[in-house]
């Protein structure tokens, strides 16, 4: 035990006080000449061993009173364990590692655990020994070296500290762990690495690594952690924020799917959830009356965007303690109109029989009186005029069951897809496979080689595609059951698909599979990284007829055709508008854009961040011009202007982890092999600040309340006491 | 307290006025020397038929019931009640511990003063009283005397008396009981607060000798119920040591020592049959004397049966 306040154990010298006044007090006497003298000395002789207790007990309990007043203002504390907290007093070899995880933008009200993390930090550099060298770390999903190599330039540390700011990167110690550890290895010394983190179980998701290097370094590094803030803390999150439908076109109603999730302990309710385009007001609204605690709910917004480009979506739910997750955008490509081209491979009198009836029709799913004004605009054609006809007018060719193609044909389709025009294939009775696969100019177009035409295995002789798991963006929406089932569609006759490895630029992957695992539908995917990015070409195996499948007359069939067509339409990859914290924004823009300036504007924020920030130009590599953007440390939507344009000609959207938002903590079991240094002083909701110490043993609990208790029941004790003996007296 | 000038005049109109309408009457059959208002226990010649009783060998014939011989041939003889006088014996203790006093009056000033007032009553009515004043020995002795107008040197005597001695009021009783052969009342006045064992002794001896014995506890009032605070030197009398003392601390044990002492004083007064007055001289006199008086006339008239009764 130690004294905070060990002058004020002076005070005890008035314990005298009391003894004092009793010495001194003794009444006036009263003199009387008495008679009944007998019976005064039978009483007095009884009384006289009571009285001296009495008086003895009343001195003690007076004497205890002061004594325990003096201790409460001495404020008596436990110490820590022996090898709890304490600076070294020689010269020591550290690095300070600050978690900037984007659960550590939780405030207490006052302060932010990042904003308790660098102070703490700033109290170890205050008092690590003089002579001592210092690194210092960001430690996230991704390690922001602040200062890299340990140095003596403590001006320096405390100047980066100061200017440290907190991201929404998620969590994960150890990367940053390793590079301390690694930095400090060859230094001869003391070593010590500090860590100041919340405990969210996510930063731990390397325990198994950072109990390896810990081990590792057992006997040379002490690893030392400061928790902050406590479990369990009350947090409403919007976790997920999509849109539904395949292609955003400007002027169309589009439907968003926000997600928000109660990671508290109470309800939630009355939760105004709202959805922005860019930095515009919220275009709807709604109210969730209710969420129960550990419970999502979604609800469907629907907003309007007017331009075409390149916009974000920014849902918002009321603040609490973390901001960082009561708001959460989406970067979209918005298209102005769609013109797309469906070839029938065998035109038929019957409009019905045609092979790209039913496609048309799902294409344009609007009467036909709104059609003119629907983004989607469909031509027929022939296989033939495709070797004349000017392509570049169509995002998307749909060939239906063509059976083979002429060789200028083929030549104009392959310079459209390699021009970033997209192809989408449903080959049936009268596709040629060896056309397919052995075309010089048209097979290399293709993701996958069409195996001879197989009937569907008995008993059933129909095969369904896959009831779950879907990883493809375009058929992910039927993991939801709500959306229904690709497995209603029943194939009776089909090619299986071979896919084909990847070949320069273009990669190849499986959109769709049967249930027995055969390729139902593939894709390319290009995967340059100059020029223009070739188009997409999706194959399916089955014709968009009813010859083998039910496929056209499905539920999923105007949903998949429509998702499809945006997927093979949007060659801007969702993931490159729509990054995560750290992951640096690029994008290729025309080259005329070249040596343009490049405003950045956080949509959202305060201060100076709010206005655009010149950033950097606009530079060429090779054939095309990029826009690049390095600091995505904090999420939200992003706005990007261009030279001296007034509205942004791009747009990207940062998200962080969502599990970020769940603020749980490791369990201390989990973690208790690693924190035996971690002193028992620090515990949740302390601030790192308070918990340091130099060369001295580190008070631990305080004592004092209790002491103010026991003085109280002494207090109160002495005074009935007393009174009790007055009267008696 | 301031205690009052050893004036001669003890009677208290007030108590005397109240005395003078309910009289001394003996609870007991006396033996007194002339003719009164009381019952001898010699059956005579008087005035009030008793009973009869068989003639025997040596009765005076003149008492014989002819009436009575003549219808029954059995000689009877008729026997007759007598009145006769009072004797009443004063015994007062004059010792130090009835110095003391709280209120107006001493102990001793207050014994006195019933003292007088009870003899003056007795010799109104023609009775006689006798005196003595003792502390460790009887000091001063009044004789018999049933005249009134000697009450001013009875009242001088008393007056006179400086009370300065411890106590023997064993010795003072069996004094009394050897040198009154007559039986008649005796009042005892005192706070008996020493010699508990010589005072029983001595009222053992008056019973036996068919005296009736009225006791006067004479108290004060701080020693009744000890009311007494802060710190006290007790200045102890009759070579009683001093002490220095908080009352407020042994109020409780004090109280039941001194209560157990009066309860064993009452007690005994009760077998005997004997009236025991508690005296408060925080209590006027006259509601002392009118009490007792009261009650001896009550239990006096009902029967005339001699009876224990106690006042207070």
């Amino acid at each position: 035990m130690t004294f905070l306040n060990p002058w004020m154990l002076a005070a005890l010298a008035a314990i005298a006080a009391p003894v004092l006044i009793h010495l001194f007090s003794k009444p006036q006497l009263k003199r009387i000449r008495w008679a009944a003298t007998r019976f005064l000395l039978a009483s007095v002789e009884k009384n006289r061993r009571k009285l001296q207790i009495e008086d003895l007990l009343l001195l003690l309990l007076r004497a205890l009173l002061i004594a325990l007043l003096v201790l409460i203002f001495a404020r008596p504390a436990l110490l820590s364990p022996p090898d709890a907290l304490t600076l070294s007093s020689e010269e020591t070899t550290a690095a300070i590692l600050l978690d900037n995880s984007a659960s550590m933008g939780q405030s207490d009200g006052t302060k932010t655990r990042f904003e308790q993390a660098r102070a703490g930090a700033q109290d170890v550099l205050a008092k690590l020994h003089p002579g001592s060298t210092c690194a210092l770390y960001l430690a996230g999903a991704q390690t922001t070296q602040l200062v890299s190599k340990p140095t003596q330039d403590f001006a320096l540390l405390r100047r980066l500290l100061d200017n440290a700011a907190p991201s929404d990167f998620s969590s994960d110690l150890f990367p940053a762990l390793k590079a301390a550890a690694d930095t400090l290895s060859p230094a001869q010394g003391r070593k010590e690495i500090f860590i100041f983190t919340d405990n969210q179980a996510l930063a731990w998701k390397q325990l198994g690594n950072i109990r390896k290097l810990q081990e590792q370094h057992r006997d040379t590094i002490r690893f030392r952690y400061f928790i902050l803030g406590g479990d369990g803390e009350d947090n409403l999150a919007i976790t997920a924020l999509k849109t539904l439908d395949g292609t955003a076109a400007a002027g169309q109603p589009l439907r968003c799917i926000i997600e928000v999730t109660n990671h508290g302990k109470t309800i939630a309710e009355k939760i105004s959830v709202r959805i922005a385009v860019d930095d515009e007001a919220p275009q709807d609204e709604t109210l969730l009356p209710r969420i129960e605690p550990g419970e999502t709910k979604a609800v469907n917004l629907f907003v309007r965007i007017r331009r075409a480009g390149y916009h974000t979506l920014r849902a918002t739910i009321p603040g609490d303690r973390l901001p960082a997750d009561n708001q959460r955008a989406i970067a979209l490509r918005v298209v102005e109109q769609l013109k797309t081209l469906v070839i029938d491979g065998s035109p038929a009198a019957n409009p019905a029989a045609r092979d790209g009836f039913f496609l048309r029709h799902a294409l344009v799913p609007v009467p036909p009186g709104q059609a003119a004004h629907y983004y989607l605009k469909t031509a027929l054609g022939t296989p033939g005029m495709l070797g004349s006809a000017s392509l570049h007018q169509y995002q998307a060719i749909f060939l239906a069951n063509v059976a083979s193609l002429p060789r200028a044909a083929s030549e104009n389709l392959a310079r459209y897809v390699a021009t970033g025009g997209s192809l989408i294939i449903f080959p049936g009775n009268a596709a040629n496979p060896g056309f397919y696969n052995s075309d010089p100019v048209f097979a290399p177009l293709l993701p996958a080689r069409l195996l001879p035409a197989r009937e569907a295995p008995a008993p059933q002789k129909f095969l369904t595609w896959q009831t779950r798991d879907y990883t493809h963006p375009v058929v992910s929406l039927w993991n939801d059951t709500a959306a229904g089932t690709l497995a209603a569609v029943r194939v009776s006759r089909y090619y299986p698909l071979e896919l084909k490895p990847r070949t320069g630029d273009t990669a190849t992957g499986v959109l769709l599979k049967y249930a027995n695992n055969e390729i139902a539908a593939a894709h390319t995917e290009s995967t340059a990284t100059r020029g223009h990015p070739r188009g997409r070409v999706v194959l399916f195996g089955i014709p968009a007829t009813t010859d083998w499948s039910n496929f056209p007359v499905s539920s999923a069939f105007v949903p998949l055709i429509t998702r499809t067509l945006a997927y093979a339409t949007n060659t801007t990859d969702p993931r490159r508008i729509n990054l995560t914290p750290g992951q640096p924004f690029a994008l290729e823009v025309p080259a005329e854009y070249e040596g343009r300036d490049i405003a950045v504007q956080r949509i959202g924020a305060t201060g100076t961040a709010a206005r655009p920030q010149i950033t950097g130009r606009v530079e060429r590599l090779g054939n095309t011009a990029w826009v690049r953007y390095k600091d995505t440390t904090l999420a939200g939507a992003y706005a990007v202007y261009l030279g001296d344009a007034t509205t942004p000609q791009l747009a990207f959207a940062v998200q962080a982890d969502p599990e970020e938002s769940a603020l749980k903590t490791q369990p201390a079991a989990d973690i208790a092999p690693l924190l035996d240094m971690l002193p028992s002083g620090i515990s949740a909701g302390s601030t790192a600040k308070e918990n340091i110490a130099v060369d001295a043993d580190k008070p631990g609990t305080e004592l004092w309340f209790y002491l103010a208790i026991a003085a109280l029941v002494f207090a109160l004790t002495e005074t009935g006491f007393a009174h009790y003996c007055s009267r008696a007296r | 307290m301031s205690e009052p000038t050893a004036n001669a005049n003890l009677l208290d109109p007030d108590a005397l006025a109240k005395g003078e309408n309910l009289g001394i009457l003996a609870r007991t059959i006396i033996e007194g020397y002339r003719v009164g208002n009381h019952r001898s226990p010699f059956r005579g010649f008087a005035i009030e038929f008793a009973q009869h009783r068989e003639y025997t060998v040596g009765d005076d014939t003149r008492h014989l019931d002819w009436k009575v011989l003549g219808r029954t041939d059995h000689y009877y003889i008729k026997q007759y009640e007598q009145d006769t006088n009072l004797t009443v014996h004063f015994l007062l203790d004059g010792s130090e511990s009835m110095t003391y006093g709280s209120a107006r009056y001493s102990k001793f000033h207050y014994a006195k003063a019933l003292a007088a007032c009870l003899a003056y009553l007795v010799l109104l009515q023609r009775d006689s009283v006798s005196v003595n004043l003792f502390d460790t020995a009887t000091r001063e002795h009044i004789p018999r005397t049933d005249n009134l107008g000697k009450i001013h040197h009875i009242m001088n005597r008393l007056a006179a008396f400086d009370a300065t001695q411890g106590t023997n009021i064993g010795a003072a009783m069996t004094d009394l009981a050897k040198s009154v052969k007559a039986r008649g009342i005796v009042f005892v006045f005192s706070d008996i607060f020493d010699d508990e064992e010589g005072f029983l002794h001595g009222l053992r001896q008056l019973r036996f000798l068919g005296h009736e014995v009225v006791v006067f506890h004479v108290l004060d009032h701080n020693e009744i119920e000890f009311p007494l605070t802060g710190r006290v030197e007790f200045l102890g009398l009759e070579g009683n040591p001093t002490l220095v003392v908080s009352p407020a601390s042994i109020r409780k044990s004090y109280l039941r020592e001194m209560n157990a002492m009066r309860q064993r004083i009452k007690q005994a007064c009760d077998q005997a049959r004997f009236h025991y007055v508690l005296a408060d001289t925080a209590v006027p006199l006259a509601e002392t004397l009118s009490a007792y008086l009261v009650a001896r006339q009550e239990n006096t008239t009902i029967g005339r049966a001699p009876g224990g009764a106690s006042t207070r």
